[in-house]
């Protein structure tokens, strides 16, 4: 008895997590793709060792033909096939080596598809918002904004809070102040999201911190210990110098 | 007047990520004339600072008014904004 109604009190709790789960595994293991990442980086660093040791222009033009790239092709479109959505994104960075400019793009828009109608779930799938919201040589924006129009009414929880971060530096990147009412709505909406940290920062830089604006104190101490304050200094034309010798 | 100057203007370094040993290391080399913050990565995430070195040019309000200016840009932000103070104590 005791036992049910813990159970009872404490299920609703990890159902979140186990749907998180069957997320994941939709998505696709990606360890055969990592195995494969790895194997072609070894490949592709040694032919560029060749190509950085070759003599002449002739030598390291008949070198750039055996670009690694196009031989593992057929490996990462299995692992695509197969449901692994990392190796699209692969296929996707490296299109230019692997067609020319107008199949390129071809291949390009087909993988692009495929993530967003299968991988949307996908803790890395802001790395493809980041993408495909730049292509704009290759998808017209009209494309762009449907695309993320069907996803955000798909979406929920971080993807969703993630479809709305690429949406505000999409409008932006194009001059569209409706960019921070998607900022706003990811810190309303999804506050607990890693996508807000990320949308608070570059909220706040756009208006707390933007020209014309008066940037909120700060304190800190110089290595010896002496206080430092931004607002000790009122009154005067000051300049804050952020710095690192790295 | 060029005394008045230096009282009208103040810089305020933040330095960011590098180790206590890199800093008095880099501080000796450079030659650093002026007391710098240490440890301000979080005031720089918090301003969203993404590279360095990035600069803030504040009028005597405390209002941002440049961003991201260098070298001779630079001088000539706080040269206006030192010329705008002046102007309105005539």
């Amino acid at each position: 008895m005791l036992l049910t109604l813990a159970l009872t009190i404490l299920l609703p709790l990890p159902a979140p997590a186990l749907a998180d789960l069957g997320a994941d595994e939709r998505i696709g293991d990606e360890t055969a793709y990592e195995a494969l990442l790895d194997e072609y980086e070894e490949t592709y660093d040694v032919w560029r060792e060749e190509l950085q040791a070759a003599e002449d222009s002739k030598g390291r033009r008949a070198i750039r033909k055996r670009h690694p790239a196009p031989i593992f092709r057929p490996r990462f479109e299995g692992l695509a096939d197969a449901g692994s959505g990392r190796s699209l994104v692969w296929l996707i960075t490296n299109a230019s080596k692997l067609e020319k400019r107008k199949q390129a793009a071809g291949l390009k828009a087909g993988c692009y598809e495929r993530l967003w109608a299968s991988h949307l779930d996908a803790k890395w799938f802001g790395e493809v918002i980041t993408m495909y919201t730049k292509e704009r040589r290759d998808v017209d924006a009209l494309t762009i904004e449907a695309t993320l129009a069907d996803a955000l009414e798909r979406a929920e929880g971080d993807a969703r809070a993630r479809v709305l971060l690429g949406l505000a530096r999409y409008r932006l990147a194009g001059k569209c102040n409706s960019g921070l009412e998607f900022y706003k709505q990811v810190l309303e909406e999804h506050p607990d999201s890693a996508a807000a940290k990320v949308a608070q920062v570059e909220y706040d830089r756009l208006t707390k911190f933007a020209i014309g604006a008066v940037p909120p104190e700060f304190k800190g101490k110089t290595i010896d210990g002496e206080e430092i304050t931004l607002y000790g200094h009122r009154g005067q034309v000051t300049v804050v110098d952020f710095w690192g010798f790295w | 007047m060029k005394r008045h100057k230096q009282d009208a203007f103040a810089l305020v370094a933040v330095n960011c990520h590098d180790s206590e040993e890199d800093f008095r290391k880099g501080a000796k080399d450079l030659d650093l004339q002026y007391a710098s913050i240490f440890g301000g990565a979080p005031i720089a995430e918090a301003w969203g600072v993404r590279g360095f070195p990035t600069v803030f040019v504040l009028d005597r309000e405390g209002k941002i008014r440049f961003k991201d200016v260098r070298g001779k840009q630079l001088d000539e932000a706080v040269k206006q904004l030192l010329d705008e103070m002046e102007e309105s104590a005539e």
